[in-house]
C-alpha cells in the first residue's frame, strides 16, 4: 500500500460528495475536449509530415500549404494541451477541498470560447490570417482565447485566495493562473496597439512565448508532477522547503528572463537582454534539476512498489525529459554554444522534447493514475495503457533521436564550405521520415487513450480475474 | 495554518511588473528610439523603406508561414560567412521598417536576410516559387503554384508570363501568369537587402 486516505500527510484527498460532482464534470468537459483536440491534431500533424516529405501533394491548394498546415497542427496540439493542463490544475483546487464550479454559465462561456479560439484559430491559419509574425494564434484567436481565461480570472483568484496553505504543487498552479492575465493583457495591447514591428515585435513576441510555456504550459506540468509524485509519496511533505525554493527560483529567473526551455535567442537585440536571457535561462534550469532530484531521492526508495503502478512509466519518461531538458538548457543558455545549433533541428527537438516527452507524457500519466479515483471507475484493459505507453515512448523516443543527429550534421556540414546548402537538406530527409513514421504511432496512442478514457466514461468493467491493472490503494 | 497565497501573490505580480519594467517598457524605449543612418558612399539613409507592393508582400510571405523554413536574421557565426548570408551581423536598425520581423527558428530553407541582393533577377523568385526543384533539385520547398494563374494564350505570348524550362509540363497553347500575391511577395523578396553599413555592424570586407 503506497498511500492511505487516513494518512494525514496527504492534503489532497478527494472529498466524496461534492468534490466527486466536480471532478467529474471537469472530466466531462475539460477532459473530453482535450482528448479531442489530440485526436484532431494527431491528424494535422500527419498531414503536415507528408506535406514536408512530398511537397507537391495538394499543391493547389493554397490553404493547405506546409506553412498554413504547420501551424495549423501547432495550434490544435495546443488545444488538447492547453485544455489537458487546465483540467489538471482545476483538479488540484477541486482535490484541496474548494469548489470551483460556483458559476455553470462562468465555466460553460468560458469553455466554449477557449475553443471556439482554437477553431477559429485554425481556420485563420488556413485561409491566410497568420497575424504576427511568429505567434501561434492568429489575431482573433488569440482575443478569444484571452477571453475564455479572462472569464475564469475571479472564480480563479478568489478560490486560490481561499486556500489556507498552498503546497509546492498548488503555488505552481497560481503561478500560471495569477501570470496569465497579464502577459495575455500585454500582448493583446501591444497587438492593437501596433507596437509589435520591426526589431521590438519580435522581441515582444519572444517575451510572450517565453511567458506561455515557461509561466503558463509549464508550471502545470512541474505541478502535475509533484501532485503525482505525492500520490505515490506521502513523504514528500518533509522536502517541501527545498521544493519551495526551487519554485521561487524558477518563479523569479522566468519572471525577469525572456526565454523559455526551447526558445533561441534573437541574435540582433542588444547584448544587455542577450546577457539577461543567459542568467534567467541557467536558473530555470537550475530550479528544474533541484525538483527533480528532490522527486528522486523520495521515490527511489519505493521503485520496486511503483513499478506495479501502471502510470509510473510515463511519469518516468516525463520526468527523464524534463531534466534531459534542463541539462540541454543550460549547455544552450552560453551564447557560443547555442550559436552552433541555432536554427538546427535541434529547435524541433527540445519541442518534442517539452511537448510530448514531458507535458503529455506526464498528462497521460495524471489520466491513467488519477481517474479511477476520481471518477471512482477502472479502466478497461491494463494491455491497452501499457502499449499506448511503448507507443507514445517509441514515436518521442524516436524521434528526438534522430532530430538530433540531424541537427548535428547540419551544424557540421552547413559550417564547411565545400558542402552545399542543398546536399545537406538532401542528407537530413531520411531523418525526417522518422518524424514522420513517429506521427503514426502518437495517433495510434490518442486512439488508444481516447477508447480507454470513452469505456471509461461509459463504464464499462472487465472481467477482475482477466484485469492486470494494479491500484496502488 | 499560516496562509501563504496572499504574500505568495503579491511578491510574484511584483516581479512580474519588475520583469515588465526591465523586458517590455526598456526595451521599448531603446528600439523605439533608433534613427535612419546616412550611408556615407550613396548618401541615401539606410535601411531603405519599403514600397507600398513589397509591404504587401510581406503579408503574402506571414500567411503563407514562410518564416517556419527560413529565417531573416544573419549571424557573426561561421555558418553564416560560409553560407554567404551576409557580410555582416544583422542588428535591431536593420529591422525599421519591417511590419513584420520574420526572425524564424529554422532553416530547412536558407537564410533570406540578403536574398535580395543574392538573387536580384525577379524571373528567378518567380520560377522558384513556381518549379522549386527546376532550381534546386532535392529541394524539400513546395511549390506556389496557386499563386500563378495558367491562361490560354490569346495572339502573342504575354509579356509577364514565366520562361520555364521544358522539364515543367504546361498544356500546349497555355501560359503561366503571376498573379498579383505573386508579384507582391517577389517584391517583397527583392527588398530583402541588408548590404548596407551601419555603425553598430559594420561591412566585412573579404
Amino acid at each position: 500500500m503506497i498511500l492511505s486516505k487516513t494518512d494525514p500527510s496527504y492534503e489532497f484527498l478527494p472529498r466524496e460528495g461534492n468534490i466527486k460532482t466536480e471532478n467529474e464534470f471537469l472530466t466531462l468537459s475539460f477532459g473530453s475536449l482535450s482528448l479531442l483536440w489530440l485526436l484532431l491534431s494527431g491528424l494535422f500533424l500527419l498531414v503536415e509530415s507528408i506535406k514536408l516529405h512530398a511537397p507537391e501533394v495538394f499543391n493547389q491548394l493554397s490553404w493547405l500549404s506546409y506553412g498554413k498546415i504547420h501551424h495549423a497542427a501547432q495550434l490544435s496540439f495546443l488545444g488538447a494541451l492547453t485544455q489537458g493542463l487546465l483540467w489538471m490544475g482545476f483538479s488540484f483546487i477541486a482535490s484541496a477541498g474548494q469548489l470551483l464550479k460556483r458559476s455553470n454559465s462562468l465555466f460553460f462561456i468560458s469553455l466554449s470560447l477557449l475553443n471556439i479560439s482554437f477553431i477559429v484559430g485554425i481556420i485563420e491559419l488556413l485561409s491566410g490570417n497568420r497575424g504576427h509574425g511568429t505567434l501561434i494564434f492568429p489575431p482573433y484567436s488569440l482575443i478569444l482565447f484571452s477571453l475564455g481565461f479572462f472569464f475564469l480570472v475571479p472564480l480563479l483568484w478568489n478560490t486560490l485566495f481561499k486556500i489556507q496553505k498552498l503546497s509546492p504543487s498548488l503555488m505552481f498552479v497560481a503561478l500560471s493562473f495569477w501570470t496569465a492575465p497579464f502577459s495575455l493583457a500585454t500582448i493583446i495591447s501591444l497587438s492593437c496597439g501596433g507596437y509589435l514591428q520591426g526589431a521590438y515585435g519580435a522581441w515582444a513576441l519572444a517575451w510572450f512565448s517565453h511567458h506561455f510555456i515557461s509561466l503558463f504550459l509549464l508550471p502545470l506540468g512541474i505541478a502535475t508532477v509533484l501532485n503525482l509524485a505525492q500520490k505515490y509519496s506521502p513523504k514528500l511533505n518533509q522536502n517541501e522547503a527545498s521544493l519551495r525554493f526551487a519554485f521561487w527560483i524558477y518563479t523569479i529567473s522566468n519572471l525577469m528572463s525572456s526565454r523559455d526551455l526551447i526558445g533561441t535567442p534573437l541574435p540582433f537585440i542588444p547584448a544587455w537582454l542577450r546577457s539577461i536571457e543567459t542568467v534567467g535561462s541557467l536558473f530555470l534550469s537550475f530550479s528544474v534539476l533541484i525538483i527533480l532530484h528532490t522527486l528522486f531521492l523520495q521515490l527511489k526508495p519505493l521503485l520496486s512498489d511503483l513499478k506495479k503502478e501502471i502510470s509510473f512509466p510515463f511519469f518516468v519518461f516525463a520526468t527523464t525529459s524534463l531534466a534531459l531538458l534542463g541539462v540541454l538548457k543550460s549547455l544552450l543558455a552560453f551564447q557560443e554554444v547555442n550559436q552552433w545549433v541555432q536554427f538546427s533541428t535541434m529547435t524541433n527537438a527540445l519541442q518534442t522534447l517539452l511537448y510530448f516527452g514531458f507535458l503529455m507524457m506526464i498528462f497521460f500519466a495524471w489520466i491513467y493514475h488519477q481517474l479511477p479515483y476520481l471518477l471512482e471507475r477502472v479502466w478497461a484493459s491494463s494491455s491497452l495503457i501499457q502499449t499506448h505507453f511503448w507507443l507514445s515512448a517509441l514515436s518521442t523516443g524516436i524521434t528526438i533521436l534522430a532530430l538530433f543527429v540531424a541537427s548535428g550534421l547540419q551544424t557540421y556540414r552547413n559550417a564547411t564550405s565545400e558542402i552545399p546548402f542543398l546536399s545537406t537538406v538532401i542528407v537530413i530527409r531520411p531523418l525526417l521520415w522518422i518524424q514522420s513514421l513517429s506521427r503514426v504511432f502518437q495517433f495510434s496512442g490518442a486512439l488508444m487513450i481516447s477508447f480507454l478514457f470513452l469505456l471509461l466514461l461509459l463504464n464499462w468493467k472487465p472481467n477482475p480475474k482477466n484485469s492486470l491493472f494494479y491500484n496502488p490503494r | 495554518m499560516k496562509n501563504n497565497s496572499i504574500p505568495s501573490f503579491v511578491t510574484i505580480i511584483f516581479f512580474f511588473l519588475l520583469g515588465w519594467l526591465l523586458l517590455i517598457w526598456t526595451p521599448y524605449l531603446q528600439f523605439g528610439s533608433q534613427k535612419l543612418h546616412e550611408d556615407q558612399e550613396s548618401g541615401d539613409l539606410v535601411p531603405r523603406p519599403l514600397s507600398g507592393l513589397a509591404i504587401r508582400g510581406s503579408k503574402i510571405y506571414e500567411e503563407n508561414g514562410c518564416a517556419t523554413c527560413h529565417t531573416q536574421q544573419a549571424r557573426n557565426s561561421n555558418e553564416d560567412k560560409v553560407q554567404g548570408y551576409s557580410k555582416r551581423a544583422s542588428v535591431a536598425r536593420d529591422f525599421f521598417y519591417q511590419p513584420a520581423t520574420f526572425a524564424g527558428m529554422n532553416r530547412f530553407g536558407p537564410d533570406l536576410t540578403n536574398v535580395g541582393s543574392r538573387k536580384k533577377s525577379a524571373e528567378w523568385h518567380h520560377q522558384h516559387l513556381f518549379a522549386p526543384q527546376t532550381l534546386s533539385p532535392g529541394s524539400i520547398m513546395p511549390s506556389y503554384q496557386f499563386l500563378y494563374e495558367k491562361r490560354k494564350i490569346v495572339g502573342q505570348h504575354s509579356g509577364e508570363a514565366l520562361k520555364l524550362p521544358s522539364s515543367v509540363l504546361i498544356e500546349e497553347g497555355y501560359e503561366v501568369i503571376p498573379s498579383e500575391q505573386a508579384k507582391a511577395l517577389v517584391a517583397y523578396l527583392l527588398s530583402l537587402d541588408q548590404s548596407y553599413s551601419l555603425p553598430e555592424s559594420p561591412l566585412i570586407e573579404e
